[in-house]
């Protein structure tokens, strides 16, 4: 069932409904505690709606000096860099980059394939997925940015308008708690539903296995947001078992998304499918740097917070 | 058809062995879902054509060296299912078995003759559907069939076939298909099944000239061989005697001839009994060959010394072939008979040279020498005549017609005659003596008397044979002896239509016969076609030598070796003495036997006639207790040499397009004559070596 959230163009959180305080139990805050010091960065400027600590992509008045620019009759003197016109005897403007804050949107793949891995506690994707979405819903919101939330599966499940407030938080968060996975994948459509709904720039964060039947589509929807100059992060989530088939002589591997049963013994094929994953995961980054994205191969085997730790360094250098 | 032919069904079983130990060791496999089970299928879809080839190469393979195990085990025997099965049960079928039972057959492998052998296979030959009509037929040097026609009488069969034994006598083959094929031929409807059985070792001598094309077409042969895997040595005293004439006051010279039949050459030693006294000669034999061991001895006395010849320590494959009776006649010194009408006192004369060159030596106190007795040629004395070693005719005049049948006869008998012709008589005489001996005598040439313009010269010898007796013994000098020869001949001679150019062993100058030579059996008939009182030859050095060489190549001729094989007919004339068969027997090796023939009166004299010889040693013909004759008796060389003939050559060559099939005793007793069951297990052993390799090749 699709669980749409219709937002205006203005980017006011939702009210918190009352008694929706409670944490999810996908929040670690002792966890995240160790990641005070570290901020969800853009690379690219931002267009943010208020002032904030990312590089808006306006030039204005305020903030540090940019560029001069010659006069044109009937602008603002103020601007006017005086000593300039006393050196030359011409008349250029001063320009500065304003700071702004961050809208970042996480999108979370929910389909079926994100299921793997639940034959052990805390061990699917889309636990995985549910965690680290948290924890950086956490980390954006905390350092006055705003988050929003789409899952993705048969097409754009549920969205969240990106909202600043402690309250909104708390509602993403706990729509992330909530999600589960479908059978049906779509992800290029849920990522063209998303980019209908989302009017002004910011962040794409896309976590996903990018186990769909046609990557090209998925790309192809992920690079209309970076031709809007949207910064897009794509975390590839690879759950250890998916990298090696699992020891036995003999299997019925079942499709997560409906694709049918396979008998086979993993013996056989270990060697040739390591060989076809390495492939494939080849191949999404590739897809990937080729539109623009910030790739990251993230295994679900390595802690969530050692994985964000490390995104938000290498995002601040 | 198989050695062990319950391998087969185990084999059959065991196919399904692979099958349902994959069917039921195939894991059962675990559920999981996966979220990557899209790259799983393509790499399944990818391999699964590739594995199902593989997978159907793999049971291909185990399930080949399944059956090739059971094959090996069951051991096939190729090309040895039998023309005739011993379990043939069909009863309108008619079978005849025949057993070889010549002396080969006696010869020993593995503890039993080989007779042995052949009587337990033509047991079971010979049983079967009751119905089946039956013979068996014992096989030497003639058959011996135990019913004239096939019966149902397996009984009498078995029991002859029980007391049949080893016989010395060689195999006649020819004799014995031609038997079998008379049977099978007359007994039973034209589409009879006819089937041929024959237990032999198929003797390399014996069965080389067998021809099978006397057997009816449709019938079944099967060939049975007893013979051992590898061909036992044997050495045999294949002839043993005096050479040339044995005379008392001159040496004998013993010849035994040895046949070595084994691959490597052998010292033999061979001890001679004649009487009291014994001999031993020894020697080393070739091998493959026969070698002759000489010893020259004296004769104690005249008439007939009897003995046998006999290897010593010697231990071989057949024992019956080594030793051989011995049969000599000690005659004493020659005796020629001249039959002249001149005067013995007239000197010189034809008859005088003649006389002088026939007996040159006078006897010697306590010595003997050739003597020469005249005869009246108007009546010669038949006795004397017949007791001459040599009849010589020098001027006899025109013979009676009686004369004439007489000297015919003797001739006939084997008695030799020296015609020293050079009258127009002497050329009637010539034409009534070959007319009055028929057809055994055939001339080279017919003398007739010298025509009136015939030039009264002296000829010479323009040719000679130089190769033959008289010549050959003067060597390089024989130019010199005889081309002072001059002589008128008497009589003018002519070629004959059927008469052998080699019998003619000299010729004058005018292309006259000088001598000719023409045998008849064991007699000879020389002529000397000269005028001796008009020759200078009598003066010649080579006259004696001439005239004595060719009356000794007469004389050997006819003392050459008369001896009876075991098992052969016999037919032999009495010695020319005697007269009539009244008072005379036989008496063989173990005393007398009434088994050996009985003689019959005949134009040339007294016939003996033996269907079969019997056993060997020295038979005897005596009356009054004097011994007339002497033979030996011996077992056939043939039956010495012990090499087989090979199965191709009968099915290839002789089998003459029949359904011939071999089967050798030796094959079954090695155990390895059917290698094909080492190919089963090689190929077994190569199915599962590539079912590894294909495993590990398409390790994916």
């Amino acid at each position: 069932m699709t669980q749409q959230t219709v937002s205006s163009q203005s980017t006011a959180s939702p009210p918190a409904a009352p008694g929706a305080a409670r944490r999810s139990r996908f929040l670690d805050l002792k966890g995240i505690a160790a990641l005070e010091h570290l901020k969800f960065s853009t690379r690219q400027r931002v267009e943010g709606a208020y002032s904030g600590q990312h590089v808006s992509r306006q030039l204005g008045g305020a903030g540090e000096f940019a560029d001069y620019r010659e006069y044109v009759d009937g602008e603002d003197l103020r601007w006017l860099d005086w000593k300039v016109l006393g050196r030359t005897g011409r008349s250029y403007i001063r320009l500065f980059q304003d700071e702004t804050n961050l809208i970042c949107t996480l999108a979370i793949d929910t389909s079926g394939s994100m299921r793997f891995g639940d034959f052990k506690p805390g061990g699917s994707k889309l636990e995985f997925a549910q965690y680290l979405g948290t924890a950086m819903s956490h980390v954006i919101v905390r350092q006055q940015d705003q988050v929003g939330l789409a899952l993705l599966d048969d097409g754009l499940r549920e969205y969240l308008a990106p909202g600043g407030t402690p309250s909104h938080a708390a509602v993403v968060q706990s729509a992330i708690e909530s999600a589960t996975t479908r059978p049906k994948s779509d992800v290029s459509r849920g990522l063209r539903d998303l980019f209908e709904r989302s009017p002004r720039r910011g962040a794409l964060v896309l976590i996903s296995d990018f186990l769909m039947e046609n990557l090209e589509e998925t790309f192809a929807s992920i690079r209309l947001f970076r031709h809007r100059h949207w910064e897009v992060v794509a975390l590839h989530l690879v759950h250890p078992d998916e990298e090696r088939l699992p020891a036995g002589a003999a299997y019925r591997f079942e499709g997560l998304e409906g694709e049918g049963i396979v008998n086979c013994s993993p013996e056989e094929i270990r060697a040739a499918y390591t060989r076809r994953f390495a492939a494939h995961c080849a191949s999404v980054r590739k897809h990937a740097i080729a539109s623009g994205c910030d790739y990251r191969c993230v295994s679900t085997e390595v802690p969530y917070l050692r994985t964000l730790a490390g995104f938000l360094v290498d995002r601040m250098r | 058809m198989f050695v062990h032919a319950w391998a087969i069904s185990v084999g059959a079983a065991a196919l399904g062995l692979p099958v349902l130990i994959h069917w039921l060791t195939r894991p059962r496999p675990m559920r999981m879902g996966l979220s990557t089970i899209r790259l799983v299928q393509e790499i399944v879809n990818q391999r699964r054509a590739r594995a199902r080839i593989r997978d159907w190469l793999i049971l291909l393979l185990r399930s080949a060296a399944v059956a090739l195990l059971a094959i090996t085990f069951a051991r096939p025997l190729f090309n040895k299912q039998p023309m005739v099965a011993t379990d043939d049960d069909d009863g309108s079928a008619i079978r005849v078995v025949v057993v070889d039972q010549s002396i080969s057959m006696g010869a020993l492998s593995g503890g039993a003759t080989l007779f042995e052998r052949a009587r337990g296979v033509a047991a079971a030959h010979l049983q079967g559907s009751p119905d089946r009509r039956t013979n068996l037929i014992l096989a030497g040097a003639r058959a011996r069939p135990i019913f004239d026609a096939p019966q149902s009488n397996t009984g009498a069969l078995r029991e002859g076939l029980s007391n049949a034994a080893v016989r010395p006598e060689r195999l006649n083959a020819v004799a014995v298909i031609q038997a079998a094929g008379d049977m099978l031929a007359r007994s039973g409807e034209e589409n009879a099944r006819r089937q041929l059985v024959i237990v032999s070792d198929f003797q390399r001598s014996n069965w080389a000239s067998a021809d099978f094309s006397a057997i009816p077409k449709n019938t079944s042969i099967q060939l049975e061989s007893v013979a051992a895997a590898q061909t036992h040595s044997n050495l045999a005293i294949v002839a043993a005697g005096v050479s040339g004439r044995a005379e008392l006051g001159r040496p004998g010279l013993l010849e035994i001839d040895i046949g070595n039949y084994s691959p490597a050459p052998r010292t033999v030693e061979v001890d001679i009994t004649l009487e009291q006294a014994t001999y031993r000669v020894q020697g080393v034999c070739l091998p493959g060959v026969k070698t002759t061991l000489t010893r020259e001895i004296e004769f104690p006395h005249e008439g007939w010394l009897t003995g046998e010849a006999r290897l010593v320590n010697l231990d071989d494959a057949i024992s019956l072939d080594n030793n051989r009776a011995v049969a000599v006649h000690v005659r004493p010194a020659r005796v020629y008979a001249l039959i002249t009408r001149e005067s013995a006192d007239r000197r010189p004369s034809a008859s005088y040279y003649v006389d002088r060159a026939l007996a040159p030596i006078e006897a010697r106190a306590g010595q003997s020498a050739e003597r020469v007795v005249r005869c009246d040629a108007a009546a010669p004395d038949v006795g004397t005549l017949a007791s001459a070693d040599l009849i010589a005719i020098v001027r006899p005049g025109r013979f009676t017609q009686e004369v004439v049948g007489t000297l015919a006869g003797l001739l006939r008998r084997g008695r030799p005659l020296l015609y020293v012709a050079s009258e127009t008589a002497d050329a009637t005489n010539l034409k009534s003596l070959a007319e009055a001996a028929g057809t055994g005598l055939s001339m080279p040439v017919e003398f007739a008397p010298p025509t009136s313009n015939r030039p009264a010269a002296s000829y010479y010898l323009s040719e000679v044979r130089e190769s033959s007796r008289p010549f050959r013994a003067f060597g390089d000098r024989l130019n010199d002896a005889v081309r002072p020869l001059r002589s008128i001949p008497g009589l003018v001679s002519r070629r004959t239509e059927n008469g052998l150019p080699e019998d003619i062993l000299a010729t004058y100058s005018d292309g006259s016969a000088c001598i000719v030579m023409s045998r008849m059996g064991d007699g000879a008939l020389a002529v000397l076609n000269i005028d001796l009182t008009r020759s200078n030859l009598p003066q010649l050095p080579a006259f004696v030598p001439i005239l004595g060489d060719l009356a000794a190549d007469m004389l050997v001729q006819r003392a050459s070796r008369q001896t009876l094989t075991c098992g052969e007919s016999v037919a032999a004339y009495l010695p020319v003495g005697v007269a009539t068969a009244e008072g005379v027997r036989i008496v063989g090796p173990q005393g007398q036997d009434a088994q050996t023939g009985a003689f019959a009166n005949d134009p040339q004299g007294v016939l003996w006639r033996w269907e079969s010889a019997g056993l060997p040693g020295v038979y005897r013909v005596e009356r009054s207790g004097e011994t007339l004759m002497a033979m030996a008796c011996g077992v056939s060389g043939d039956e010495s040499d012990l090499r087989v003939l090979d199965a191709s050559v009968f099915k290839d060559r002789l089998a003459g397009g029949r359904s011939l099939g071999f089967r050798s005793a030796a094959d079954a007793d090695d155990g390895d004559a059917d290698q094909s069951w080492w190919w089963f297990a090689a190929a077994c052993t190569a199915c599962m070596l590539t079912e590894v390799a294909v495993l590990r090749m398409t390790r994916m």
